[in-house]
């Protein structure tokens, strides 16, 4: 399908490396962070001296100046960041692409490190508002969430907005409170059965059945407890190649067929201003990523949808096409994200059930499904689709 | 739902941003949006050039406070200690009627089975002593407390 010349043009991932994940790490970031990168490099077959380029998430804490002189990575010629938090998980990898087929880098590592729950908590309030005593706090924040627009009306955690755009879908699509939940709720269902036989998953042992679901805490109507990710300390990394180099480098590179990072007014994560509430990205978006990789929504063997709640899933699935507008209700009550039904969606359990290592976790279980190496295999997968909240997206295809 | 009145807590906005001539409008009783005056569009949060003809010389103007209701959830566990005395409490997008959208809180029973598009129309409530939170109560509901 892809001539020889074609590859030059694209990237590959050829390495992937993850810690194990946990509530409480016992250790800092930098030090998870390497090992990550080392696990990746092994991965590959590769050294230290073979990497030149560096892609980090503007959030990390991990700076690449640190993992250089760690690693005593001697070759490094080219480094960058991606912002808006994991809205930057595909966008790393569309970097690292960018970087090796311009040539400014030829082998690049992407990583995430976080304490994500021994350390800083995103989910809590006090992370965007300074407490000035027990009766008053100031709403400080640069991003939508608790901002000096925001804070004040206790606006405070992203689960509030998640819970307005939900609310808007079902508004604009004819849901009221209860349907939405029993759909957010298969979701959240069927990733702990994918978590239950992913040996990686935080919450492999701990089953979840709907009705435990629905008898859960209500954090904001509709959204309770389980739609929400887990907090996790630990490792992301992954090293890409330009897709013709990879040939050699490894037997089975896992090629980047589109890459895309998506900005239009407003829509920033996490959006609250946008005109369209209810969807993260227009049509023209998915459109693009698709002319990239040649390839349509029903080409999607299986996808892997960056979920910080449950909320993003109907909606990525209706922005790329993979079901149509106004349908993910019914589809995910079907079940059709399941193993066995129409295309299986955050097989490795997602950030609900896996872990949540701000997504990068999500792009690595996409690498090894195309690799065929999944825990819960999709038999026959070619091609992957990733989104994180529309910001950024990928296709990722298994080598022809 | 407490009454804002009763409310022990306060989240100040930070001042010394661009938000500021917002919440200085609403101790005046003025919900102000942000206008140009060359190609008169108005838009909501405050940028320091017009987003359609990209003039610098943008101002605010009051909104007339009316608006629909454009989506709301109902916050029932409190994501910081400083809201546990508000919660339940909601949080509101409301578009006004000159286009843009405000984040706010509706002030009714019930709001939480407020049917969105419902109209609106604002309120400015005290918090202590330095903040007025324009507010917004459904338009039937206007000359009389909930
Ligand atoms: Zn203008």
């Amino acid at each position: 399908m892809t001539a020889a010349s074609d590859r030059r043009q694209r990237g590959s991932i050829i390495g992937i490396g993850q810690t194990e994940l946990s509530r409480d790490s016992g250790r800092s970031e930098l030090r998870l962070a390497i090992e990550a990168i080392q696990a990746a490099l092994a991965d590959a077959g590769l050294s230290t001296a073979d990497i030149d380029g560096l892609v980090r998430f503007q959030k990390d804490t991990t700076e690449e100046a640190h993992l250089v002189a760690a690693l005593g990575l001697p070759n490094v010629r080219y480094h960058s960041q991606v912002g808006y938090g994991g809205s930057a998980s595909c966008g790393v990898v569309g970097n690292a692409v960018a970087a090796v087929v311009s040539g400014q880098a030829s082998t690049v590592v992407c990583y995430r490190s976080l304490n994500g729950r021994s350390g800083t908590r995103f989910g809590q309030g006090s992370h965007y508002i300074d407490t000035e005593s027990a009766w008053s706090g100031v709403a400080r924040s640069d991003i939508t969430v608790g901002s000096p627009l925001t804070g004040p009306y206790g606006l405070l955690a992203p689960a509030h907005q998640f819970a307005l755009w939900i609310r808007r879908y079902g508004h604009e699509h004819g849901f009221d409170d209860d349907e939405l939940s029993r759909a957010l709720g298969a979701v959240a269902v069927t990733q702990r059965r994918y978590a239950q036989t992913n040996p990686k998953a935080m919450m492999r042992d701990r089953p979840l059945t709907l009705d435990d679901y629905l008898a859960a805490p209500t954090l904001v109507d509709p959204l309770r407890l389980y739609d929400f990710c887990l907090e996790t300390d630990g490792a992301v990394a992954l090293v890409v190649s330009r897709a013709d180099r990879a040939r050699d480098q490894v037997d089975v590179p896992v090629d980047v067929l589109a890459a895309q990072q998506h900005l239009s007014p407003h829509s920033e994560p996490i959006h609250l201003y946008k005109r369209e509430l209810a969807s993260f990205a227009p049509p023209a978006v998915a459109d693009a990523l698709y002319t990239q990789a040649g390839l349509g929504p029903a080409d999607i063997d299986v996808a892997e949808i960056y979920d910080a709640s449950t909320v993003m899933v109907p909606l990525a699935l209706e922005d790329f096409g993979l079901c149509p507008r106004g349908e993910a209700v019914e589809f995910l009550t079907a079940e059709e994200h399941g193993p066995t039904g129409r295309l299986p969606t955050n097989t490795n359990g997602g950030l609900l059930s896996e872990g949540y290592v701000n997504g990068l976790n999500t792009v690595t279980e996409a690498a090894r499904q195309l690799r065929g190496t999944a825990a819960n295999q999709v038999v026959g997968a070619r091609h992957a689709l990733l989104t994180a909240a529309g910001a950024s997206s990928l296709i990722l295809g298994a080598p022809e | 739902m407490t009454d804002l009145a009763a409310r022990t807590t306060v989240i100040r906005p930070l001042m010394g941003r661009p938000s500021d001539p917002f919440w200085e409008g609403a101790r005046r009783g003025e919900l102000l949006i942000q206008r140009c005056p060359s190609c008169r569009a108005r838009w909501h949060p405050p940028s320091p050039s017009c987003p359609r003809c990209g003039r610098f010389d943008v101002g605010w103007i009051p909104s007339s406070g009316r608006g629909t209701l454009h989506s709301l959830a109902v916050v029932r566990r409190a994501a910081h200690p400083l809201v546990e005395d508000w919660t339940p409490y909601n949080i509101a997008l409301v578009e006004l009627e000159e286009g843009p959208r405000i984040v706010s809180s509706v002030w009714c029973d019930d709001p939480g089975s407020l049917p969105f598009g419902t109209e609106l129309i604002v309120d400015f409530l005290p918090v202590g002593l330095e903040l007025v939170l324009p507010v917004f109560r459904p338009r039937t509901d206007q000359n009389g407390e909930p």
